[in-house]
């Protein structure tokens, strides 16, 4: 593995199938049509963090086109222009002045989902991608962490205004474009929204005050809250695009679609709606619970043992339960110490009256702090 | 031309048995050993006649007497002995691991081998250990038990056609002649007896070429027949691991061995039922069956003698003919661009496949450290690469440019497939091929392109991905083709030729 990975002399790209059946997958889920037969490519540049000199890549035939992803709360219906396989390279990291090199994700299969413009503000960014991220999780496809680079994103961000919004010296009737800045390797949701908002901020002051702009790549700050320039793209490189010789066609046969399309689990959307009619819950509340890893399964868990009513279930893991879960560290409410049961059986006694919210929470923290007896012997203990 | 080199290899097969008569009366202990046959030396074994030590002394012997031709990059002298003893032991037991065990092999030095370091005749690789064996090596070394006896020395990265291009001197047989390339140091260990067969490869007659020359025989497989994991690549939709040995039917006897689908190589043919079949056809041709011609139609390649003369095909024809071959002419409409869209195809892959050669990972000739990344791969590559190379990377840097790449890189893939359906064509008519093995230009040594119109005989198979075998014949060399998996057909022509003769 590692031989491939620093593209030593005479290794050679292994296509698995697991990555085309995740791709098949996520196509599907996203309502895009998987092509029949695809190939590679090769993109070629020189970079310390690319051992091969070339990416492998999909420039011909994307394994799927033409889907759409809706965001909840807006529900605005985003274009998925296409997805395309490829392979990772290294990372680069700055040491003591120096630059070291990461090769152990080199390699990697990664799957790009593209989306045309649609996106108008920083939130409905960050949005965009937390849908995209539920989506991924609930396929099983990724585990979708940002902060590890297992889900990364690359920003393309211009802005259109119409000349009224700029000034006096400028003619109020015009549409006046910014040249495309791509803001690269955005780690985290809440990140996406701040680099784009400051970089729309920058480029409509930079317009303002009568300033030129570049057709750039850009990396976000999030010290300082604002996006500097990694390189210039006025010229566009020439990656020598070739067919990928070592990796032959791949046929995906209808079989492998259905199959994949069999397979598919629940997605958030349809949980969402699932959870809206089953439980009467609100709907912002049901995307919360389908979104936070976990949540929906303790969820549906606590109600069925029927000890509890689900409006009271809902709001106790959203409000209580989800903060004390974080701040104790845990990926996903299912680690938590308070098991669905447990939790089901408190919220019980509180619906009926015999034990306050403000004492609950304060039987919640006990159990949060390790103690595994029922919440009924924790409160008869305690007095 | 045609007469002179007629003649010229009639004075070298007198030759060298003038210098082997020769020093057989200086050196008494001197053996007919090492220029015996991989059969041969396999039944002698078996019989008790000799012993692993005996055949592996005896190579080991000869790779000492042709030290001038630089045949060699890498002598594994000692593990080699200790290998011969251990294969001894193995057989003392009934415990060998096939009928070759302890039997001399030479490896092409772009083949990467646990033991040693695998250079690829460049400097770029000079100190580069491969750490892991290639397939086709461990195959023959690790499964058969073959003793590796040393890696050769070949044209840079498989470019070039003479054996002037390598970086660890220019290979020249022991009167001094070109043995062609780039597997010229596989050749002249074949021809001088310095192993019983030599793994080398074929991307455009790298193998053919030089066997041709050296009066031995060559086998190019059907392109994803033997695996190319452990290869350095230099184009990945041409290059094939391919065989070299004194006798066709010593090419047979191995080809089982290797004849095997990888999951490491992406390309590698995963036709189960077809395999079995070459498999087959091969073992019978080992065993010495009487191959019956009379239902065979030959074809000769009219374009191919009107470039390179009809000498050889002839000679062939007739022989053929004789044993009930049906020989005709036939026509590959576009042979005449083969060489062009091979070395558009081929100097494109290259400069793809050597990107990765940066200084920063492995090999090298010394450590680079220059300020930026940028200015240390420059040096690295300007330093480490030879001309060739060089001259190659850039070809193929300007055929994929934006602008320039529909002209020449997708022009020349489409006419690869225009080539490869002529012989799908040509096939419906025949069952094999014969054309001259390769065009004798006069070649200047300076002139690249020169150097290039070597291999017009040979890139057309490489571009369509079908076998070839090229045999000494009775007037010259002679190259015969057959259609994709029907390795065997060929096998099977150049065995009644060169018995025959």
């Amino acid at each position: 593995q590692f031989r491939k990975s620093a593209a030593y002399p005479g290794t050679l790209p292994v296509l698995n199938e697991a990555c085309i059946r995740h791709a098949v997958s996520l196509a599907l889920a996203l309502g895009c049509q998987v092509s029949p037969r695809v190939c590679f490519d090769r993109k070629h540049y020189f970079y310390p963090d690319l051992p091969h000199g070339f990416q492998i890549t999909q420039e011909r035939t994307p394994i799927a086109v033409n889907g759409q992803l809706q965001v909840p709360g807006t529900n605005k219906m985003v274009p998925i222009t296409h997805l395309q396989l490829e392979m990772d390279s290294g990372k680069t990291v700055a040491r003591d002045g120096s630059v070291a090199l990461d090769l152990n994700r080199a390699g990697s299969a990664l799957i790009e989902v593209v989306s045309a413009p649609a996106l108008a503000s920083g939130a409905e960014a960050a949005d965009f991608v937390r849908t995209l991220q539920a989506v991924a999780r609930a396929l099983d496809i990724s585990d979708g962490n940002m902060d590890q680079g297992s889900l990364r994103a690359d920003v393309n961000v211009n802005l259109r205004v119409q000349g009224r919004e700029l000034g006096s010296m400028f003619d109020p009737e015009a549409m006046i474009t910014t040249p495309r800045v791509e803001i690269k390797n955005v780690t985290g949701l809440r990140f996406i929204a701040k680099a784009v908002d400051s970089e729309l901020a920058r480029q409509l002051a930079a317009l303002r005050a009568g300033e030129e702009l570049f057709c750039e790549t850009r990396g976000y700050d999030a010290r300082e809250n604002a996006t500097r320039p990694l390189r210039r793209k006025e010229t566009r490189t020439d990656y020598r695009f070739t067919p990928e010789p070592d990796i032959p066609t791949v046929l995906i046969t209808q079989a492998l679609v259905d199959q994949c399309r069999a397979e598919m689990p629940e997605l958030p959307a349809a949980a969402c709606d699932r959870l809206v009619a089953s439980y009467a819950l609100r709907e912002d509340d049901a995307s919360i619970l389908v979104r936070e890893e976990g949540a929906r399964e303790y969820f549906e868990d606590a109600c069925q043992t029927g000890a509890a009513s689900p409006a009271l279930v809902a709001a106790w893991v959203i409000n209580e339960l989800l903060a004390r879960t974080r701040h104790a560290g845990l990926r996903s409410v299912a680690d938590s110490p308070a098991a669905p049961r447990a939790m089901a059986d408190l919220l019980g006694l509180v619906e009926r009256g015999d034990l306050s919210g403000q004492r609950a929470k304060d039987v919640l923290d006990i159990m949060f702090s390790g103690d595994e007896r029922a919440p009924r012997d924790i409160v008869r203990e305690a007095g | 031309p045609r007469d002179f080199q007629r003649a010229m290899l009639t004075a070298l097969r007198c030759a060298r048995a003038v210098v082997f008569v020769k020093r057989n009366l200086s050196r008494v202990h001197e053996s007919p050993l090492p220029f015996m046959s991989l059969r041969g030396a396999r039944d002698g074994l078996a019989s008790g006649e000799f012993t692993a030590v005996d055949l592996v002394d005896a190579a080991l012997g000869r790779m000492d007497d042709i030290r001038p031709t630089n045949a060699f990059t890498q002598n594994f002298g000692d593990a080699a002995e200790a290998a011969a003893e251990a294969s001894d032991a193995r057989r003392a037991k009934s415990q060998s691991l096939s009928p070759f065990d302890g039997i001399p092999l030479a490896v092409k030095d772009n083949f990467c081998t646990e033991r040693g370091v695998t250079t690829a005749g460049s400097a770029m690789l000079q100190s580069f250990s491969a750490l892991y064996d290639a397939t086709v090596v461990e195959s023959l070394e690790k499964q058969a038990g073959m003793v590796v006896v040393g890696k050769t020395n070949m044209d840079e990265f498989g470019m070039g056609s003479t054996g002037n291009h390598s970086r660890f001197g220019v290979i020249r047989t022991m009167d001094g002649r070109s043995p062609g390339g780039s597997s010229g140091g596989s050749a002249v260990a074949v021809m001088e007896g310095a192993a019983f067969a030599a793994l080398g490869s074929d991307t455009g007659g790298s193998v053919r070429l030089p066997a041709a020359k050296c009066g031995i025989v060559g086998y190019k497989p059907t392109y994803g027949l033997f695996s190319r994991h452990g290869l350095v690549t230099y184009a990945s939709s041409l290059d094939c691991p391919a065989l070299l040995t004194r006798n066709v039917r010593d090419i047979a006897a191995i080809v089982p061995h290797l004849n095997v689908y990888d999951t490491r190589d992406p390309t590698s043919i995963n036709l189960p039922s077809q395999r079995e079949r070459i498999s087959s056809e091969c073992r019978m041709i080992d065993q010495n069956n009487d191959i019956d011609l009379s239902d065979f139609r030959v074809g000769i390649v009219r374009e191919s003698i009107e470039d390179a003369g009809e000498a050889a095909t002839s000679a062939a024809a007739s022989q053929l003919a004789e044993k009930g071959a049906k020989i005709s002419l036939q026509s590959i409409p576009h042979y005449g661009i083969s060489l062009a869209t091979y070395y558009i195809i081929a100097t494109a892959e290259a400069s793809s496949n050597l990107a990765r050669y940066d200084g920063l990972r492995y090999g090298g000739s010394k450590v680079y450290e220059e300020n930026s990344f940028h200015e240390t791969l420059s040096q690295c590559r300007a330093n480490d690469f030879g001309d060739e190379v060089k001259r190659r990377i850039l070809t193929g840097t300007f055929t994929l440019s934006q602008e320039h790449r529909a002209a020449f890189f997708d022009k020349a893939t489409q006419c690869r497939r225009l080539i490869a359906n002529d012989f799908q064509r040509v096939f419906e008519e025949v069952d094999a091929l014969l054309l001259p093995s390769f065009a004798e230009s006069g070649i200047v040594d300076s002139d690249p392109v020169n150097e290039y119109r070597t291999d017009s005989c040979t890139v057309p198979a490489s571009l369509a991905g079908i076998p070839a075998v090229t045999v000494p014949g009775s007037n010259g060399p002679v190259q015969i083709l057959a259609p994709l998996l029907r390795d065997h057909r060929a096998l099977q022509i150049a065995t009644v030729l060169s018995e025959t003769r």
